[in-house]
């Protein structure tokens, strides 16, 4: 049994519609790298591997990176939370 | 505030306590500006929505009135209460429109305190013509420089702490900028992260023209009003907003930020 945690990111599109544009995924026990699945060419997921972003949670100084694993994962909620980006919490699934 | 104002003529200015009521007189009569305020606060409310995401947010379409976005202040109470303060995410966004209004530099789309569903909080106009601002992509050269030059007297006079690429939106078509967010993090960070200042800098727009003397003139007279029956952590942000004010005006630009 493995658990999969994951974070979706949403785009609110100008008609109003949200569309997930990318799924950030994390495998318990394997790699620390989080993985990125959805829509590669959207600036927006090619912006967060090239800029990082900020640890909101701990406050702490320097940036986080998909190579963070679950510190990025988890703050990746407090980084887009605009309504015009918008990310889940870490969820969890079993998987096998 | 409407274009063609002139408060800025007034031989002695209005009265702190008159200033915004003065202001809701003129966007009353101002059909652009009308809208958006009184329908936030007044209009009938036809579907909420809501979005997907940590933070509880709805998507209220107003009837006749286009959409809003609804930030409940339930959500983000805990990060406040946290901290022992008084404030509210939604006295927040309120204190960063009005405060933006009272510049005149229109950059925080209107926002209006309202309750939906019993619940307290942020009901702010939907950009509908919008970019996400993206790291990397030169940003900076599809919005007017002026709007660039504000929204970074905006961000230091209330010594922001989170204007990341995230946290301002653009629209490419008319070289107009938006700031948006102006939550707990946005005033309280301690991680400082002005991505507006820093393009100014490095852009060289960081010089005070006459209008925009004129507009911090103008929150200078004008700040006091803001903190009527405000919380402390509002007042305090103003006070701070306050002396910024005074350094802007005897620097006559942004002063340099290594943040």
């Amino acid at each position: 049994m493995t658990l999969l945690y994951f974070v979706e990111l949403f785009e609110l599109d100008r008609d109003a519609q949200q569309k997930k544009i990318a799924t950030f995924k994390l495998l318990e026990g394997e790699s620390r790298a989080v993985e990125i699945d959805g829509d590669r060419d959207n600036l927006v997921v090619e912006s967060i591997q090239g800029e990082g972003i900020f640890d909101y949670k701990n406050a702490r100084p320097g940036k986080l990176y998909p190579n963070d694993g679950m510190s990025f994962l988890e703050n990746l909620k407090y980084h887009f939370r605009s309504g015009y980006l918008s990310a889940t919490d870490v969820k969890k699934r079993i998987i096998d | 505030m409407p274009e063609g104002s002139n408060f800025e003529n007034h031989e002695t200015p209005p009265q702190p306590t008159e200033f915004l009521g003065r202001l809701k007189h003129d966007q009353e009569t101002t059909p652009s500006k009308v809208d958006f305020e009184s329908i936030l606060e007044k209009g009938e409310i036809e579907s909420v929505r809501e979005l997907e995401g940590y933070w509880g947010m709805k998507l209220v379409e107003i009837k006749d009135g286009g959409d809003a976005l609804f930030r409940p202040d339930k959500e983000t109470d805990f990060i406040f209460e946290a901290k022992r303060m008084e404030a509210r995410r939604s006295d927040l966004e309120l204190m960063a429109y009005k405060v933006d209004q009272v510049l005149g530099f229109d950059l925080v789309p209107a926002v209006v305190n309202r309750t939906i569903g019993q619940h307290v909080g942020s009901l702010q106009r939907r950009i509908q013509n919008f970019s996400c601002v993206i790291w990397g992509t030169n940003w900076e050269n599809r919005v007017r420089p002026e709007e660039i030059t504000r929204a970074a007297i905006f961000d230091y006079l209330l010594d922001v702490r989170d204007r990341h690429v995230g946290n301002f939106i653009i629209d490419s078509d008319t070289g107009k900028l938006w700031l948006i967010d102006h939550d707990f993090f946005m005033f309280f960070d301690e991680i400082i992260k002005i991505k507006i200042i820093e393009k100014a800098q490095e852009k060289g727009l960081v010089i005070l023209g006459g209008a925009e003397r004129v507009s911090i003139e103008r929150f200078l007279a004008h700040a006091d009003s803001l903190t009527v029956d405000a919380k402390p952590e509002i007042v305090e942000i103003i006070k701070k907003a306050r002396d910024r004010a005074e350094i802007l005006l005897k620097k006559g630009q942004i002063p340099i930020t290594n943040a």
